[in-house]
């Protein structure tokens, strides 16, 4: 083997490892808030954390010092670890619900018990409720679905408005020369200096007086304005990438130009739109503060994920099981949009 | 030619799209009229039938099986009972106060009751976003609120909240170590010396501080020093006084044996180490000591938190509800205060909740023996006894910066195991600076 061909080699060799380690390093991460998000509290706090949920655990019931005294199976101790003591067959009931994921009723563990009275010990095992947190959840937010639909049709609209206008100027200021054009594509970002909690006030007066006020147009008109700066800025650079004589071609041809927009240059532009709407979505989805204070009655999915999880110190299952249910609308369209992300930035095939 | 003309418009558009959406308010009410749009708001911002929902925005119970539990077994009830529905928000105090200044100074009141924490409670009251409950709490014979809080509650002899959820300092230990509990020392009844031993203890035998405090900055690092600052008859927050010297030491030998876990640091909050045994020993906030405790009960013990030669020191806090000035359901807010300040409920709140202090003074009467009862028991004991002070942000222009000089403190000389007084000197006068 020459010394070229190793060369070649090692640095092949290379590559896989940084891009192994890149990927580890990624998806690692995720896959623990995907993991604990199926752990119960118990499990969420046991050093090292298990890599994977445990769906069946094994009970003991013995007789205690202030009634029943509750144990886990320890795998990792081989050993019975005890919980409670207790003579509250609901107070059990609920402990075994929101720590252990087990779903048995106050009327179950006292049958169970029961048997204490000829046994000095009673062991079962239970399936775990592994969608606990996510249950719990979104019974905590209560109005978790209708907040989830609100924040979709939120986003969607945000897309709408920020290509119909962004997409629009972006084109303007790839086409065509005026006077201020420069000063103009510039000052577009100003709006994007402000943070949004600093607007909110004049924001709720507008949109009070718009009527607007905790609906979700509203909302969506708020997130436009960044939303259409940057919308802008990237179609700008995608219109730019086209070339104008693919235009004049099709309007020597007869084409108008609508037609030659349409036909033409929007094909071509589509991955600017796509990246521009997935930058949209996701300002629309993720923002928080605004939606806090632009919504009494109708908040977003975002916001009711935060008023479950803002105090969620100390489980930070539950915590992982609302990331991940607000991650999901956001991997779908990513999903959908896929094909035209890698294409962004002007890279565009002609 | 055409071109430019196309280039216009979409210019005109983009610009009129902006203003529209929000760079030019004062334009729209300089043109109508202002009682105009007042009609219009109420009917298109109110849905639900006003009388039918009650808005409860709440800094407090925000954990959320805490939530789960104020939701079916405090609200529901009072919910079937009224045929009413009652929409429960957790945010937090900066959140609340920043909506509720939208919501007066637009005049759109969506908000009926607010939870707000104490230190918070001047802004609310001074600002005027809350209303005078003197007379409907004059009503309820029944029940006496805790007179330690009347300070914050109450305003020229008007009563603008009514306390819920006090809190104190307790010590919580992980039961694997006891066997380190110095000779002689009654956990029930610990001094801080004693406290200094065990985690010193801890740390030799184990080989690793198992002892925590958050030492993230701007988190409770200022608090945890406070009770015991307090225990020696300090004052809050007092940093270089001979009496704050005192407990600068006992923190200073736990840090010089190395009796702090290693990543305390990185630890925001006392509640995770000690689920995963990180950390065996420490000493915080009563509710959250209750949570790890009832997350085991017979994996932990609670105690009151150590004393000092002035007795038990803790930094005491609680929360208050309010009803918000022009509320859409006043009657409904104070039927709702009437209901949920009922001693037994304020205890079933309290022992649903991880173990707050009820500071309804005849909810007491209802405690029992359970480990529950017993975490409100014994950080009602410090409350009762101990040397309790407030948190008097109010008179610093930026709390987050105080709770700071105490951090750095803490990582600069008592991670270190000194004390050094011209430090302190230093910080106090750092300390100083950051007065209104």
């Amino acid at each position: 083997m020459n010394l070229k061909s190793m060369k070649k080699k090692a640095n092949l060799a290379t590559i896989y490892i940084i891009s192994v380690a890149i990927i580890f390093t990624i998806l690692v991460p995720v896959y623990f808030i995907f993991s604990i998000s199926f752990l119960s509290t118990r499990e969420a706090y046991q050093y090292p954390l298990p890599l994977f949920p445990e769906l069946r655990s094994e009970i003991k019931l013995e007789s205690g010092d202030r009634g029943v005294l509750l144990s886990i199976y320890d795998k990792r101790n081989h050993d019975y670890e005890t919980l409670l003591d207790t003579s509250d067959f609901k107070k059990m009931s609920t402990y075994m619900r929101t720590n252990l994921s087990l779903n048995f009723t106050p009327e179950e563990l006292e049958e169970k018990s029961s048997l204490l009275l000829t046994q000095s010990q009673v062991v079962f095992k239970a399936r775990k409720d592994v969608l606990h947190n996510y249950k719990t959840f979104f019974q905590v937010t209560r109005d978790a679905i209708p907040a989830l639909i609100r924040s979709i049709q939120i986003a969607f609209i945000t897309i709408l408005i920020s290509l119909s206008i962004g997409g629009t100027a972006g084109y303007t200021l790839a086409r065509y020369r005026f006077k201020g054009k420069h000063t103009l594509k510039f000052s577009i970002l100003f709006v994007r200096m402000f943070p949004g909690v600093a607007i909110a006030m004049p924001m709720v007066i507008i949109l009070a007086n718009m009527g607007l006020y905790d609906q979700p147009l509203g909302l969506s008109l708020v997130y436009a304005i960044g939303s259409i700066a940057l919308t802008t800025w990237i179609t700008t650079s995608i219109f730019l990438g086209i070339p104008v004589e693919l235009e004049e071609a099709a309007q020597v041809f007869g084409a108008s130009k609508l037609r030659t927009f349409v036909n033409i240059t929007l094909p071509l532009a589509l991955p600017g739109l796509a990246a521009s709407s997935m930058y949209a979505f996701l300002g629309a989805w993720n923002e928080t503060i605004s939606a806090l204070i632009l919504t009494q009655f109708k908040p977003t999915f975002a916001v009711v994920v935060y008023q479950a999880l803002y105090g969620s110190t100390g489980q930070v299952n539950l915590t992982a099981a609302g990331g991940i249910a607000m991650a999901i609308p956001t991997l779908i369209f990513t999903f959908i949009i896929r094909k035209y992300i890698n294409q962004m930035w002007g890279d565009v095939s002609v | 030619m055409k071109r430019k003309r196309i280039a216009l418009f979409l210019v005109l558009m983009l610009t009129s799209i902006a203003l529209l959406a929000g760079c030019t308010p004062a334009e729209p009410a300089a043109e109508e009229p202002a009682v105009e749009p007042e009609v219009i708001i109420e009917e298109k911002i109110v849905e639900v039938p006003v009388n039918n929902t009650l808005v409860l925005s709440s800094r407090l119970w925000s954990v959320p099986t805490e939530q789960e539990f104020v939701i079916n077994e405090i609200l529901k009830p009072f919910e079937e009972e009224h045929g009413v529905k009652i929409n429960f928000q957790v945010m937090d105090d900066t959140t609340m106060l920043q909506r509720a200044q939208v919501q007066q100074e637009t005049d759109h009141v969506t908000t009926d009751v607010i939870i707000a924490y104490v230190a918070n409670m001047p802004d609310w009251i001074n600002n005027g976003y809350v209303t005078d409950m003197t007379s409907l709490i004059g009503t309820w014979d029944d029940r006496h609120f805790a007179k330690t809080f009347e300070a914050n509650t109450n305003m020229n002899g008007m009563q603008y909240f009514i306390p819920v959820g006090a809190d104190v300092y307790l010590t919580l230990a992980n039961k694997k170590a006891l066997p380190y509990l110095p000779e002689g020392a009654n956990i029930d009844s610990l001094t801080w010396e004693q406290y200094a031993d065990w985690a010193v203890n801890i740390a030799e035998g184990e080989g690793e501080g198992k002892t925590v405090v958050t030492g993230v900055p701007m988190k409770s690092f200022v608090y945890q020093f406070g009770a015991t600052a307090l225990s020696y008859g300090a004052g809050f927050p007092e940093i270089n006084t001979p009496e704050a010297v005192e407990a600068w030491k006992i923190l200073a030998k736990i840090g010089a044996a190395d009796g702090y876990i290693p990543t305390v640091l990185n630890i925001d909050n006392c509640i995770d180490p000690m689920k995963r045994e990180e950390a065996w020993l420490t000493v915080f906030h009563n509710a959250r000591a209750g949570e790890v405790y009832s997350s085991n009960e017979t994996k932990y013990v609670l105690a009151p938190a150590p004393a000092g030669p002035a007795g038990i020191g803790s930094i005491a806090g609680t929360s208050g509800f309010a009803i918000m000035k022009g509320a859409p359901n006043p009657e409904l807010a104070e039927t709702f205060l009437e209901y949920i300040t009922r001693p037994d409920i304020q205890l079933k709140l309290s022992k649903g909740t991880g173990g707050f202090i009820p500071p309804v003074e005849e909810a007491l009467e209802f405690l029992g023996n359970e480990p529950t009862d017993e975490v409100i028991s014994k950080a009602l004991l410090v409350l009762e006894n101990g040397i309790v002070s407030g948190v008097p942000g109010g008179d610093f222009q930026d709390w987050g910066a105080v709770k700071q000089v105490f951090d750095n403190l803490f990582e600069d000389m008592v991670l270190k195991g000194n004390v050094d007084q011209a430090m302190l000197d230093a910080a106090s006068a750092e300390m100083d600076a950051l007065r209104k």
